[in-house]
């Protein structure tokens, strides 16, 4: 049995007012009075109880509002006194409802947050209090230590204060990202490359490669377009993925302030396929097979499988010649050394050292010239019957010679032959053409055979006009330096042939018939290996005399140099070229020639097509049980057909790799299989 | 008319179907490399301040704009909305920077509040519903005395029956500390009623030392005991249904604070990274 309280309804309850703030003080006692305290919170108890007796003709009538009770039964005292002294209710202290308190609740959290931001946002420690987190470890050392950050390093207002930081955030500046980035590409991208604003361009590459992948993908048919539904969608929702034309922001891959321990480099399959023309499920559902086999055929030249079946009985272990790079990530190739010369020794039948050693390179000899007046010339040795290319391109070095031999290469007919120089020059209008002539060699021969280091300069600035290249450029200095080694023979030529040149090009009266010959053996040492003096034809020749000769392979490298056709220079080089085209394609057999350079090394190699694959070699090694294991990935192409390279004879490289053989690991629950585990979002540009 | 469960199943729908279409839209804007932190704390912000909508339209009573229950109806998934988009800004990671973490715990501190008011409104009136009668909470205490009153009285007309003293003393020693007002209510939360059960027992147990009028009269007490036991089920019900707001209003526009001052400093300084 339960006692009923009170009955609900708009005439049977009293009316709660929860809009009046105050209520009163004995509420909750369970005794508060009627009416309630005033707006203000005063207690009404006093007035509730107490009137101001009016006179109404004898008597005094009682006049409490009809609020508090109406007239009071008993009436004022007869003196006209409030017969109701003492109130109903005690005085309290009236108390604020439920709502108002809650309304004081908001207020006072509010004070408190705005206090706790003033103080935080006001002292010494603001930086370290807006800091939104610590940046990866990569970059620790830019944030600075607590309490002194260093956010101007990367933000623009970030050495500025609160008030800054809020005219900022409501100013018109426009959030050019360059600016935020160009404080990324003070130390990332410095490599000139494309240059720091390219740097933001999508992939960070050419726009021109990143067109012809981006037409090469759309041509491309795909046969496996599944990819997530989450891509379909967002395709629909944002259309076509659209770059600015200034590209991409750093911060728009590289999150910071994410923690020491973040990742900066993340970036989920989505993201990629998200712009990708052929969007795939996954590298084990729709990836491309590979369209290339590893690029055997870059850098050095070399036919696998024709190594393999031709000259050896057994099959050559792929670590013969290869070796893990100190990072493991690149397989690199032997030097010639210990990979090549234990079967290629020099001076066996096939290698292809022996073949250069048979043509010496002419590099000097004085023409046969005969003069109408005195001129210091060697007359009887002088048996030359054609300019040697490389005496023509070192005549070319020398200003006044230039004219001399731009006349015998301009003629019809004209091919660098001396004699046909003589034919056309032997005028007997024109006999100073062959002093000239004559002059200019001993030129030549005065600064040949300087074995001091200004002789050393002054063929390396004779060298350097000749060819038009810097003095400092590494080519011209491997030339040179192989030049310079030969100083001390062509010192015996002047002296043999020429004893008196100093004295004739300081215009001295000088006479061959005074010539005192130079009648010692010819001397060599180490560094002069391969030159040699024919004394019966007046002929300093270069002779290769192993693998990876300076001389050659700084000339070959010399000859890649763009020149304006039909030039002086590119007449002589053309000469070269073709009196030296059989010891240039011994090298060039194996050193294949990319873009105007020539790949010495394995190393020069250009790695890749395009450089936004990578490939760690160390972990797939160590499954390796043995060497012959690499064939698993790595399958000879035994066809007939074969790359051509350089104009050479067909070689033979692998099979295009089949994803099968990567994805048999790679793939969900086993090994990594995302995007980044074999690309890279910024092109590795070859340097 | 549409029922109260078929009403909500089409709420939940359309709000997993809102929550859905914002998810996909603020990760595509993620998948295009777009600023996708930036989209979704604008999102937040809207939401934040609809929310907030909510409690001035409470203390509007003109123009009429939309019911109220309608309004709760909104806020409460809109609420959940936010709660989602929250985590898609902070990248479903718990920030490290003061500021940021600061306002992390104020944001996760106001939707707990919010969840347990939802789960709260939802479960308690049903409680309250089916026990005791409806009575309104600012006048319970004065029930309470009404009740401890009649208690009083009815003790006194014991004694004067017979001079007995058992009904008075068991008044004095049991009864009168339990009517003095609102008891046990950590226990009535989790509808404890060992207090009342054993005062109802105890009057049962007296029945035996006391005569036929004396009994009506401890019937009658046992009658107030019950009546004050739903009393006090009411009010601490009740009392949770109000106060937990004491936590969620004023949670809110320290939120709001901090998210204006987070708001300031991301676009201070995003200007030369965005």
């Amino acid at each position: 049995m339960r006692i009923h309280l009170q009955n609900i309804g708009y005439k049977d309850s009293e009316y709660e007012r929860p809009n009046q703030e105050w209520v009163c003080g004995w509420t909750r006692d369970g005794n508060p009075c009627k009416h309630g305290p005033d707006g203000d919170g005063h207690c009404t108890a006093h007035a509730q109880a107490i009137c101001d007796p009016k006179k109404e003709g004898e008597r005094f009538k009682c006049t409490r509002a009809g609020a508090f009770g109406g007239p009071c039964e008993d009436g004022p005292s007869p003196d006209g006194s409030c017969a109701c002294p003492t109130p109903e209710h005690l005085v309290c202290q009236p108390t604020r409802n439920i709502r108002a308190r809650r309304g004081r609740a908001v207020v006072m959290l509010a004070v408190l947050s705005f206090g706790f931001l003033l103080l935080m946002l006001g002292g010494p420690w603001v930086q370290s209090f807006v800091n939104p987190g610590q940046l990866s470890s990569v970059h620790l050392a830019i944030q600075g230590s607590k309490g002194v950050e260093n956010c101007g390093s990367c933000h623009a207002n970030g050495d500025a204060g609160p008030s800054e930081w809020f005219k900022a955030a409501f100013s018109s500046v426009e959030m050019a990202h360059e600016i935020g980035s160009a404080a990324c590409l003070d130390c990332h991208f410095i490599d000139p490359g494309l240059g720091r604003e390219q740097s933001m361009l999508v992939h960070g590459a050419d726009p021109s490669v990143m067109d012809q992948l981006t037409n090469a993908a759309l041509d491309a048919s795909v046969s496996n377009t599944q990819t997530h539904r989450v891509l379909e969608i967002s395709g629909l929702i944002q259309g076509p993925v659209s770059v600015a034309d200034d590209g991409l922001a750093c911060s728009s891959c590289h999150a910071e302030h994410r923690g020491a321990d973040h990742d900066l480099l993340f970036m989920s399959d989505n993201e990629c396929q998200a712009c990708h023309q052929n969007p795939f499920k996954s590298f084990n559902q729709g990836h491309p097979q590979f369209s290339q086999g590893p690029q055997a055929s870059a850098g050095i030249v070399f036919d696998h499988a024709r190594h393999e079946g031709r000259f050896t009985s057994e099959a050559l272990e792929c670590g013969s010649c290869h070796i893990a790079d100190k990072t493991g990530r690149e397989m690199d190739v032997l030097p010639f050394k210990r990979s090549c010369q234990g079967c290629h020794e020099q001076g066996s039948k096939d290698h292809h050292g022996d073949k250069i050693k048979k043509n010496a390179i002419a590099v000097l000899q004085l023409p046969e010239m005969e003069f109408d007046e005195d001129a210091y010339w060697p007359t009887d040795y002088a048996i030359g019957e054609s300019l040697p290319p490389l005496m023509a391109l070192m005549l070319l070095g020398d200003p006044q010679a230039v004219s001399l031999l731009e006349s015998i290469y301009d003629g019809d007919g004209a091919d660098g032959d001396l004699y046909e120089w003589l034919i056309l020059t032997d005028d007997e209008d024109e006999p100073e053409l062959r002093l000239d002539l004559a002059l200019a060699l001993k030129r030549l021969v005065s600064d040949l055979s300087d074995s001091s280091k200004r002789g050393a300069q002054v063929r390396r600035e004779r060298l350097s006009r000749a060819v038009n290249i810097d003095a400092d450029d590494q080519r011209l200095t491997q030339f040179s330096n192989a030049l310079d080694a030969a100083s001390f023979v062509m010192q015996r030529f002047q002296q043999r042939y020429l004893p008196q040149l100093a004295d004739d090009l300081d215009g001295a009266e000088v006479s061959a018939d005074d010539d005192e010959f130079f009648e010692s053996e010819w001397i060599t040492s180490a560094g002069m290996a391969g030159w040699r003096v024919d004394s019966d034809e007046g002929l300093v020749s270069y002779r290769p005399v192993a693998h990876a000769d300076d001389l050659l392979a700084s000339l070959m490298m010399l000859m890649q140099i763009d020149r304006p056709n039909g030039s002086a220079q590119a007449v002589v080089m053309g000469r070269i070229n073709e009196a030296f085209e059989n010891d240039f394609r011994t090298c060039t057999k194996c050193h294949s020639e990319q873009n105007g350079e020539i790949a010495w090394t394995s190393s020069d190699r250009t790695k890749r097509l395009s450089g936004f694959a990578k490939f760690n070699h160390s972990p797939h090694l160590t499954m390796l049980a043995s060497q012959s294991e690499c064939s698993s990935c790595h399958v000879l192409e035994t066809s007939s057909h074969g790359v051509e390279m350089a104009g050479l004879e067909s070689v033979r490289g692998f099979l295009p790799h089949r994803s099968e053989s990567c994805t048999s690991c790679h793939a969900p629950g086993l090994a990594n299989n995302s995007c980044l585990n074999c690309h890279q979002y910024h092109e590795e540009r070859p340097e | 008319m549409r029922t109260f469960s078929s009403r909500r199943t089409k709420a939940v729908v359309s709000s997993l179907i809102v929550a859905g279409f914002f998810s996909v839209f603020i990760y595509s804007f993620e998948l295009m490399q777009k600023n996708a932190v930036n989209l979704s704390g604008w999102i937040l912000l809207a939401l934040a301040l609809v929310l907030t909508l909510f409690n001035a339209r409470k203390k509007l009573t003109y123009p009429p704009l939309i019911k109220s229950s309608i309004w709760l109806q909104f806020h409460v998934y809109i609420g959940w909305l936010a709660l989602l988009i929250f985590f898609f800004h902070t990248q479903w990671q718990i920030p490290n920077g003061p500021l940021e973490s600061v306002l992390y715990i104020i944001f996760m501190l106001l939707a707990l509040s919010g969840i347990l008011g939802v789960f709260v409104t939802r479960i308690l009136p049903k409680q309250l519903a089916s026990r005791g009668s409806e009575v309104i909470y600012e006048r319970i205490p004065m029930f309470v005395r009404q009740l401890r009153e009649q208690a009083e009285q009815l003790v006194l007309e014991s004694v004067g029956y017979n001079n007995s003293t058992i009904l008075s003393l068991f008044y004095q020693q049991s009864l009168e500390s339990y009517l003095s007002g609102p008891s046990g209510l950590t226990a009535k939360i989790i509808r404890r009623d060992q207090e009342y059960l054993q005062l109802q027992s105890e009057l049962k147990a007296l029945h035996r030392y006391l005569t036929e009028e004396e009994c009506d009269i401890a019937d009658q007490l046992s009658a107030i005991v019950e009546t004050k036991d739903d009393l006090d089920f009411h009010y601490v019900r009740q009392g949770v249904l109000k106060y937990w707001l004491f936590v969620h209003i004023p949670l809110t526009y320290s939120m709001l604070l901090f998210a204006l001052v987070h708001l300031v400093l991301v676009q201070a300084f995003s200007i030369g990274l965005s």
